[in-house]
C-alpha cells in the first residue's frame, strides 16, 4: 500500500498546501479516498496527490461537489456544536422512560470483538 | 387511492435509507481506515439522498420527513429486500453495493427526465454525489475481480448471493402504468432491468465473472414478508431468469408476487428496523 499525500486549495488561486496523508493501492482509489478523508467537510476547492518520494503532483480532474452538495448539516463542524450536552439530555429523558442505549455498535460486531479478544 | 408519485417516491427514499444504515454499520470496522471514512461518509450521503426524497413525498403523505423516515411500520417500508440484508463480509458489500449503483444509476438518468419537475431537480443533485459512489464501487469491483483468488471468491459469492435480490431493485412501484403514461417514470422498470442487465453483463464477461448469471435461475431467493412482526414461510416475489440472447443478458419472463414495492420484506428486516426506529419510537417528536 502507498502512502499519498494531499495538497489542497482552500480558495481559488491559493497555492497547494499539505493537508495530509492517506494510504491507498493507486492514483484511482487515492483520489476516491482523498475526496472522502480529507475534504468532506468543504475544507478546500481542489485537491491533488502526491506519491510518497516522487515529485509528480496528480491534480482532481473533477473537483466540483467537493464536501457534499446536499443540505447535510452533519458534514459540517458546526452541526456537532452542543452535541455533549444534547447526548446527556437525551439519556436522561431515556433514563427518565426506563431505556438506555446500551448498543453503540450493531450486536453481530460485538460478538466479533468478544471472539478476537 | 393514494398517489403513485408517493409509491414511487418511497421506494427511492426507502432504498436510500436502509442502505445508508447498512452502511453506516462499517463505521469502524472496514478493511482500512480510509476505507472506513469513505463508507461511512457514502451512508450518510445515501441518508441525505432519502431526506431529500422525503421532502418531496412531505405533502403528498401529511407526514414530515422524520415520521417517513422513522414513524412508519415495518410494512409501509417500500425499500428492495436487497438493501436490508445485514452486510455480511467485505465481498458480499462491494458486490451488493456495485448491482445496486449500477441500477441506482439506471432510474437516476431516467429520472431526471420525469415529468414531476421536483423530482427531476433533486434526481440532478442527487447525481453529483452518486456519481462518486458509483466510481467508489466500480474501483472496488474491479480490484476484488482482478484480485487474489480468495478476493474473487468472496465477490463472486457475493454476486451469487445478490443478482436475484438486486433484479427486485426494479420490481414496479404500485400503478406503475400512471406513472409512465404521465411521464412521471419516463423508463418502465422493465425496460430499466433490460439496461442494467446489460450493463452489468458486459462487466461480469469482462471480467470472466458472467458465470453468476448463468447460475441464476429465477427463483427469486428466499424473500419472505414481515408483516406486524410476524415472518411467515415461503417466497412472495419471484424474479424473471436471464440468458444470453444476440450478443448480450436479457432477462426472460417477469416478476411474479410481491416484494419490497408492496412492503413484503425479509426476516432481517425488523432487527433493522427496531434498532433504526428505536430513539423515534421512544421519544415521537424529539427535538435535536
Amino acid at each position: 500500500m502507498a502512502v499519498w499525500d494531499v495538497l489542497s486549495r482552500r480558495r481559488d488561486g491559493d497555492p497547494w498546501q499539505v493537508a495530509g496523508s492517506l494510504n491507498a493501492p493507486d492514483l484511482d482509489l487515492a483520489m476516491l479516498l482523498a475526496r472522502e478523508t480529507h475534504f468532506r467537510h468543504g475544507e478546500g476547492t481542489t485537491f491533488a496527490l502526491r506519491r510518497r518520494g516522487e515529485d509528480e503532483v496528480h491534480e482532481c480532474p473533477d473537483p466540483e461537489g467537493l464536501g457534499g452538495v446536499i443540505d447535510k448539516e452533519y458534514r459540517r463542524q458546526t452541526g456537532y456544536v452542543g452535541v455533549g450536552a444534547k447526548l446527556k439530555r437525551v439519556h436522561a429523558m431515556m433514563a427518565d422512560r426506563g431505556l438506555v442505549i446500551d448498543h453503540p455498535r450493531p450486536r453481530g460486531h460485538r460478538r466479533r470483538e468478544r471472539a478476537g479478544a | 387511492m393514494p398517489d403513485p408519485r408517493l409509491g414511487l417516491l418511497l421506494a427511492l427514499a426507502d432504498d436510500e435509507l436502509i442502505l445508508g444504515h447498512r452502511h453506516s454499520e462499517w463505521t469502524g470496522w472496514a478493511p482500512y481506515l480510509e476505507e472506513d471514512l469513505a463508507f461511512s461518509s457514502i451512508g450518510q450521503d445515501e441518508i441525505g439522498h432519502a431526506r431529500l426524497l422525503y421532502e418531496l413525498a412531505e405533502p403528498l403523505a401529511g407526514k414530515d420527513p422524520d415520521a417517513l423516515g422513522l414513524g412508519r411500520s415495518p410494512e409501509d417500508y417500500r425499500n428492495a429486500i436487497l438493501c436490508e440484508r445485514p452486510n455480511g463480509d467485505w465481498g458480499y458489500t462491494i458486490a451488493r453495493q456495485w448491482l445496486y449503483d449500477e441500477a441506482d444509476d439506471v432510474r437516476l438518468v431516467s429520472l431526471e427526465r420525469s415529468s414531476f419537475a421536483e423530482l427531476a431537480a433533486a434526481v440532478k443533485t442527487i447525481r453529483l454525489e452518486e456519481k462518486y459512489h458509483l466510481e467508489h464501487a466500480r474501483e472496488w469491483f474491479s480490484r476484488l475481480a482482478g484480485g487474489s483468488v480468495e478476493a474473487r471468491q468472496r465477490l463472486a459469492q457475493g454476486l451469487e448471493g445478490a443478482l436475484p435480490e438486486a433484479m427486485a431493485l426494479f420490481e414496479a412501484p404500485p400503478d406503475e402504468e400512471s406513472l409512465v403514461a404521465d411521464g412521471v417514470m419516463p423508463v418502465s422498470s422493465e425496460a430499466m432491468l433490460g439496461e442494467w442487465l446489460g450493463r452489468i453483463g458486459r462487466e461480469l464477461e469482462e471480467n470472466s465473472l458472467d458465470w453468476v448469471l448463468s447460475a441464476h435461475q429465477g427463483t427469486g431467493g428466499d424473500m419472505v414478508p414481515t408483516s406486524s412482526g410476524e415472518i411467515e414461510a415461503g417466497p412472495t416475489l419471484t424474479v424473471p431468469g436471464v440468458e444470453r440472447r444476440d450478443g448480450r443478458w436479457v432477462h426472460v419472463g417477469g416478476f411474479a408476487g410481491a416484494g419490497g414495492r408492496h412492503g413484503k420484506h425479509s426476516e432481517d428486516f425488523l432487527p433493522l428496523w427496531e434498532e433504526m426506529t428505536g430513539l423515534y419510537r421512544a421519544l415521537p417528536g424529539a427535538t435535536w
